[in-house]
Order: structure tokens, then C-alpha cells, then sequence
């Protein structure tokens, strides 16, 4: 059952997102991008948030693989569609960064070329689970756990391979005035994500519980 | 029956596929010295229980434990499993089978064993010929000698008179009923219910999920006749017949024997735990076998080659302008071929062994899980080593590749990145295997999954042929296609025996 807290999660997340355009357009321009560059403010927060749906999904289905748990693998599917999304979103708002940035649409820079992978990865996951027949479960969770083990390969690929793409290191190095709606746009990603997954997660608990109802009708 | 200790105790396993419910609560012991026999029509649940049993299925609920397996590295070391099909490979002799699982079960005094066993078979004049040259009935012989080489404690068998003619069948039964007299139980599945009257001590019909028990005081033919006609009763619309419930519970058989129970037949001592030794030298068997049948057959290495060819001539078309190649596309063309070609080569290998059944047999054999990983990722080694042994001069040659600058380092890169897409592939093929959608399934998974490899191979082998050389780029390249070959090389050792035991759905695991 969805408890109190998910309606309560959501109004915070959606006040938060509400109040981000302010403090976005209260954040100072950035030199040579201008008014282009604030896309930055939501581009990389779903960016991080996708990362972390990648290793929820991940872990999730590790702890299925050991204790063979259902509820796992509901939080493992729910993270890997969540995974999914989210990457669509960066990967759809990056090339808008791209065309004023770089000039062209899209680049095949490392960390492009890596969260398309990832996305691709999430992707062939949930065909997996869609059309590999029952009990595809445990396939889907290891390959879960092999899609959470590249990660590390992907980021770690953008600090060794020569990369148009901005690194990591550049949030720590922003100046305070885009560091606060950056850090406020990320905390509302996140707050959306938990409140996706739970309601994720207890729609697959009603479609588990109906598949039990209709396995008892069908004998 | 009081004071004898089951060999096998099946308890309240239940087993779904998808929302049908296929057993609901079957409870059983099965004790040394007696034949079982499972009966029901098509469709019941016989080869899906007996696929819970034999360890390859897991049960939804439920377990099924096998005491006389205590302090063993596996129950398989104890059952001896023969399915529908012969699961046998047709490329080797039929000799060569029987070492093949003789070997996979760690016997001793393998050659004497394997002549009785074809003797036997009473195929004695025919052990060096390939099996694929035998008939059904030949092949069904062979299989049955093959299941009791390591001298199981329990028999599991799935329709084993099938192709089997008068003479044959008449001596299965007396080698099965000198293996009930020797002290092993035998759990049999079958639709003869005439030829197996006088072997079967105790019968139970699969209905409706669970095991109901049959009258033995009347003929076998009579007391199936009479449970199913009950059944047909009990669903007619005058009939009191209750909807299937979830509470319907299988009565535990009753012990209609009046044998001692478990009439001790030594078990081979094993060390309860499996040593890298046995999975090293069950891994090498195993690649053997690959390797001898892919020299004989050569339809691996053919097939892959010309495919590696094809896809080098179709690149050029993008990748050669008047008639000069862009820059550093032999690599990418190289590693997009190995690429393509292992591809169709680990589809291509599982495909043979899930045709044949003998992927099943294998899994079901007391060879550890990882040691059938190992040889399956050495055999695709060196099946891709062989292909890109004619692919890297030809690409070179097409592709203006300068080989000569340094030819080694590009070999190492080769090796390293062939391992690590060959650790992911065998993976993925093998669980793969049982699905109907696993052509599509297989390159959808597999390129996302070994893009480090690729890209890792092509900026390397790139990087070592350019000119002028700088060693630092070749070294950040080698150590990441050794890590990632590391890395999920474990991974895959790890999981590899769960993925490929045959998963009941999640929503199974609540009912």
C-alpha cells in the first residue's frame, strides 16, 4: 500500500520544481553560452538521478540474484524503466546544449556515446523482460548487474578519453549563485524519482497480486 | 517402512508457468529399492515435476532435498536424469559420449566402464561410429547407458521406452528392475502403462497439480482408467466438483513397499566442496569436446570465417574512397567484424547444444556449473582466435593497415578484447538458450554490453599502429580490456549457475 509519505514527496518535488525556474533566472549567466547554458540546470541533475536509477536497479537485482526476493525485482524493473526515461530526457536535452556548445546536434563525444549505451543497455533489459517469457526474471537481473558493472567503465572512459563534453569535476566549481539552483533542481529530480519508483513499485505489486487472482481462477 | 531413510524427499513443491499453475503442492518420499511411477495425459505436469527434481527447474515453492546427497558438492553427483530427447552429440562416437560423461562425473576405470556400458547397449560393434549415424531406438540405448554410468541412487526418467522396440523395451525393464533390486529409486514417467505393470511398486496420476495415488491391488491399466473417469465425473455438471483451489493439498503417497527402504549402495565419496581442480579439469573435458567437434564438423569456423569476409567487403563499401580507405578504418573495421562474426558464432554453438538436448544433459550431469562456462568461453576463444587468424592480414591488406610497426601489441589487443566480448557472449548465449527470441535477444544485449571492448580495441589497435607512436595511449587501452575482462569474467563465474537454472516467475514465489 502507498503510504502517506508519496503525496507528500510529490507536492515537495512539484513546489521544488515550481520555484526552480525562479531561482534559475536568478542565477548568474554563464560567459560564453548565455541563456542556453541554464539548460545545464536540468540537463545534468536527470543526468545524476539516471545514474542513480542505474545502480538501484543494479543492486536491486543483485539482492534478487542472492535472496530471491520478488519485491526486489519489482524495484529493479521499476529503477530500469525510471533508467530508461531519464536517459531519453538527457539525451534529448543534451543535443540543445550541443548545437550552441559544439555547433552540431550531436557529438560523438565519450559521454554521449556512453549514456546512449546505457540507455541502449536499459533498454534491451526491459525487451528482455517483455518478450524473453516467464521466469525471465533472473536473466533480466543479471543482466542488471552486468549493466551496473560497466557503469564504472563509462565513467571512468570521460576522465581518460579526450572528451568535448564538460567533466564531472565541473559542478564543484561553480560559483555559489548556479551551485544553489543546481543543487535544488538535483534534490527534486531525486525527490521525483523516489516517488516514480514507489508508485512504480506498487503498481507491479497490484499486477503480481492480479496475476495471483486470475492463476487461482484459471486453475 | 519404519526406520528406512528416504533417498529423496519432495516437499509441497509447487511450479508456474506464468499464471498457470502446472503443480500446486506434490509431497513425496522416495526410498531406495523402488520404482515410482508418475502417470497422467499429456500436459499434467510429469516432465515439469521430474525437471524439479532433477535440479534443473526451480520450484516456485517448496523443496525438494535429497538426504542420501548429504556432504556431497551436488545432489547430481546422485541422480542420473534421461529426458525425452537422447541429449547426446551426434558428432562424436558413440564411446566418445560415454567418456564425455563418464569423465563430466569424475569416474575411475573410465575405459572398462564405457565397454560395458556399449556392451550393454549391445552396441559393442558400434562404439567408434558417430551417434548421428544411429537410429532412434540406437540413440535411446546409448542415453540410457549414459544416465547409469555413475551408478545413480535415483533414476529420473522422462518417457524412456520412446523408439525403443519390443526386445529393447523388455531389457530396460529388467536393467531397471535389477537397479530397483540393487537399491535405487526410480521415478519414471510414462504413458506404457502395460509394459511397466510388473516393474512399478508404487503409482500416482498428476492431476490438477498434485499427485494422487493409485490403487495397486488393481491392475496399473484399471486404476489409471478408474482415477481419470473419477476425474470426468467430478467435472460433469451434475458432479460436486470444486473449483481448483490454492489450498488443495497432495496427500503424502503411502509406502506400499514392504522393503527395507534405502538398501545402502556405497556413494561414491566426494568432498562436499567443489576444488578449483575439478572445475579445471571438468572445464578442459568440456572444451575437448568442443574442439573435437568443430574439427570434424568445421562448421563453426567456415560458416564464421566467410561471414567475417562478407561483412570486411560490405564495410568497404563506406569505407574506401578513390579507392583509399578513411582514416583508421581497418581497426574499426576489424573489431566491428570480430564483433559481428563472434556473434554469429556463440548463437550458432548454443543453438547446436539446445537442439540436441545436450546443454540440458550437461547441466544435469555433477560437473560443476562454472567448469561448463569455462569450456564453452575456451572453445569460443578459439574458435574466434582461428577466424581472426585469416581476418587481421586480410583487413590489413584491404585496409592499408601497416601490421609491421607492431604486430604483437596488436595481437595482445586482440586476445584481451576477443576474451572479455567472448566472457560476456558465452554468458548471455547460454541463458539465452531455452528462449524462443533469442536471436534477437542476443545481439540486443551483447553490443551495449561489450562497448568498452570495442571501443577500447578500436582506439588501441589504432593507436598502436599510428605513426609517430606514443606507447602511453596503447597503455591505457590493454589494462582496460584486461580489467573488463576481469572483471566480468568473475561476474559471469558467479552467476552463471544460477542464471542457468530454469527460473520460476516472481509472482510465483508469493502464491
Amino acid at each position: 500500500m502507498l503510504t502517506r509519505s508519496v503525496p507528500a514527496m510529490l507536492v515537495v518535488a512539484l513546489a521544488m520544481f515550481g520555484i526552480a525556474p525562479y531561482l534559475i533566472a536568478q542565477a548568474p549567466y554563464e560567459s560564453t553560452m548565455g541563456l542556453v547554458q541554464k539548460i545545464f540546470y536540468y540537463h545534468a541533475p536527470v543526468g545524476v538521478v539516471m545514474f542513480v536509477a542505474t545502480f538501484t536497479c543494479g543492486l536491486a537485482s543483485l539482492a534478487y540474484l542472492v535472496r530471491g526476493r520478488a519485491s526486489s525485482d519489482r524495484i529493479a524493473e521499476a529503477a530500469a524503466e525510471l533508467t530508461v526515461v531519464l536517459g531519453a530526457i538527457v539525451l534529448l536535452t543534451g543535443p540543445l546544449w550541443a548545437r550552441k556548445a559544439w555547433g552540431v546536434w550531436w557529438q560523438w563525444d565519450a559521454r554521449l556515446t556512453s549514456t546512449l549505451v546505457l540507455w541502449l543497455l536499459f533498454s534491451a533489459y526491459l525487451l528482455l523482460r517483455r518478450f524473453g517469457g516467464p521466469g525471465t526474471e533472473k536473466l533480466a537481473a543479471g543482466v542488471a548487474l552486468f549493466g551496473m558493472a560497466n557503469v564504472p567503465f563509462i565513467y571512468w572512459s570521460v576522465n581518460v578519453w579526450r572528451t568535448m563534453h564538460p567533466k564531472t569535476t565541473v559542478v564543484p566549481s561553480l560559483v555559489p549563485a548556479m551551485r544553489f539552483p543546481f543543487y535544488w533542481c538535483l534534490l527534486a529530480f531525486l525527490l521525483l524519482f523516489v516517488v516514480l519508483l514507489k508508485v512504480r513499485v506498487r503498481l507491479a505489486e497490484q499486477q503480481d497480486a492480479l496475476d495471483l487472482l486470475l492463476a487461482d481462477a484459471e486453475g | 517402512m519404519a526406520g528406512a531413510a528416504p533417498l529423496l524427499i519432495c516437499s509441497h513443491v509447487a511450479r508456474q508457468f506464468g499464471r498457470r499453475r502446472v503443480l500446486r503442492d506434490i509431497c513425496f518420499d522416495g526410498y531406495g529399492g523402488e520404482v515410482l511411477a508418475l502417470l497422467g495425459p499429456n500436459g499434467s505436469g510429469k516432465t515439469t515435476l521430474l525437471g524439479v527434481l532433477s535440479t534443473l527447474a526451480e520450484p516456485s515453492r517448496g523443496h525438494v532435498h535429497y538426504p542420501v546427497a548429504a556432504g556431497l558438492d551436488s545432489p547430481r553427483r546422485v541422480i542420473g536424469v534421461l529426458g525425452h530427447e537422447p541429449q547426446l552429440y551426434g558428432e562424436l562416437t558413440a564411446r566418445e559420449n560415454l567418456t564425455l560423461f563418464a569423465e563430466l562425473a569424475g569416474l575411475r576405470d573410465i575405459s572398462t566402464r564405457v565397454t560395458q556400458a556399449l556392451s550393454d547397449a549391445r552396441l559393442d560393434d558400434r562404439g567408434e561410429e558417430l551417434v548421428e549415424r544411429f537410429s532412434r531406438g540406437m540413440r535411446q540405448r546409448l542415453a540410457f547407458e549414459r544416465v547409469l554410468l555413475a551408478a545413480p541412487r535415483v533414476l529420473l526418467l522422462d518417457e524412456p521406452f520412446t523408439g525403443l522396440d519390443d526386445e529393447s523395451a523388455q531389457r530396460m525393464l529388467a536393467r531397471l528392475a535389477s537397479e530397483r533390486d540393487g537399491g535405487t529409486l526410480v521415478v519414471l514417467a510414462t504413458h506404457d502403462l502395460l509394459l511397466v505393470e510388473p516393474l512399478v511398486d508404487r503409482a500416482c496420476i498428476v492431476k490438477n497439480g498434485v499427485l494422487v495415488p493409485l490403487d495397486r491391488s488393481l491392475a496399473l491399466a484399471d486404476a489409471y482408467r478408474a482415477a481419470v473417469s473419477a476425474e470426468v465425473e467430478r467435472r460433469s455438471p451434475d458432479g460436486d466438483d470444486t473449483a481448483p483451489s490454492r489450498s488443495r493439498r497432495s496427500p503424502r503417497l503411502p509406502d506400499s513397499l514392504g522393503h527395507d527402504g534405502d538398501r545402502a549402495r556405497p556413494t561414491q565419496p566426494r568432498p562436499a566442496d567443489t576444488s578449483i581442480a575439478d572445475i579445471a579439469r571438468a572445464a578442459w573435458v568440456l572444451l575437448e569436446k568442443d574442439l573435437r567437434i568443430e574439427w570434424r564438423s568445421r562448421e563453426g569456423l567456415l560458416t564464421t570465417a566467410f561471414f567475417a569476409l562478407a561483412c570486411v567487403l560490405v564495410f568497404s563499401f563506406g569505407l574506401v574512397h578513390d579507392g583509399t580507405p578513411v582514416p583508421d578504418a581497418g581497426p574499426a573495421v576489424l573489431w566491428v567484424t570480430v564483433a559481428l562474426a563472434g556473434t554469429l558464432a556463440m548463437a550458432r554453438t548454443f543453438e547446436r547444444e539446445r537442439a540436441a538436448g545436450t546443454l540440458t544433459a550437461v547441466l544435469a550431469s555433477a560437473a560443476p556449473r562454472p567448469a561448463l562456462y569455462l569450456g564453452k568461453w575456451g572453445a569460443l576463444m578459439v574458435l574466434m582466435i582461428s577466424v581472426e587468424l585469416v581476418l587481421l592480414p586480410l583487413v590489413a591488406l584491404f585496409f592499408q593497415m601497416p601490421l609491421d610497426r607492431r604486430p604483437l601489441l596488436v595481437v595482445g589487443l586482440l586476445i584481451a578484447g576477443t576474451a572479455g566480448y567472448a566472457a560476456v557472449g558465452t554468458l548471455f548465449a547460454a541463458m539465452l538458450a531455452r528462449m524462443r527470441t533469442r536471436d534477437v535477444l542476443l545481439p540486443l544485449l551483447l553490443y551495449p554490453m561489450s562497448v568498452p571492448v570495442i571501443i577500447g580495441g578500436v582506439r588501441g589497435t589504432a593507436a598502436a599502429l599510428a605513426d609517430p607512436y606514443v606507447p602511453g595511449v596503447v597503455s591505457l587501452w590493454l589494462p582496460l580490456l584486461v580489467c573488463f575482462d576481469a572483471v566480468f569474467a568473475i561476474l559471469a563465474l558467479w552467476t552463471f549457475g544460477t542464471l542457468m537454472t530454469e527460473a520460476a516467475p516472481r509472482v510465483a514465489k508469493e502464491a
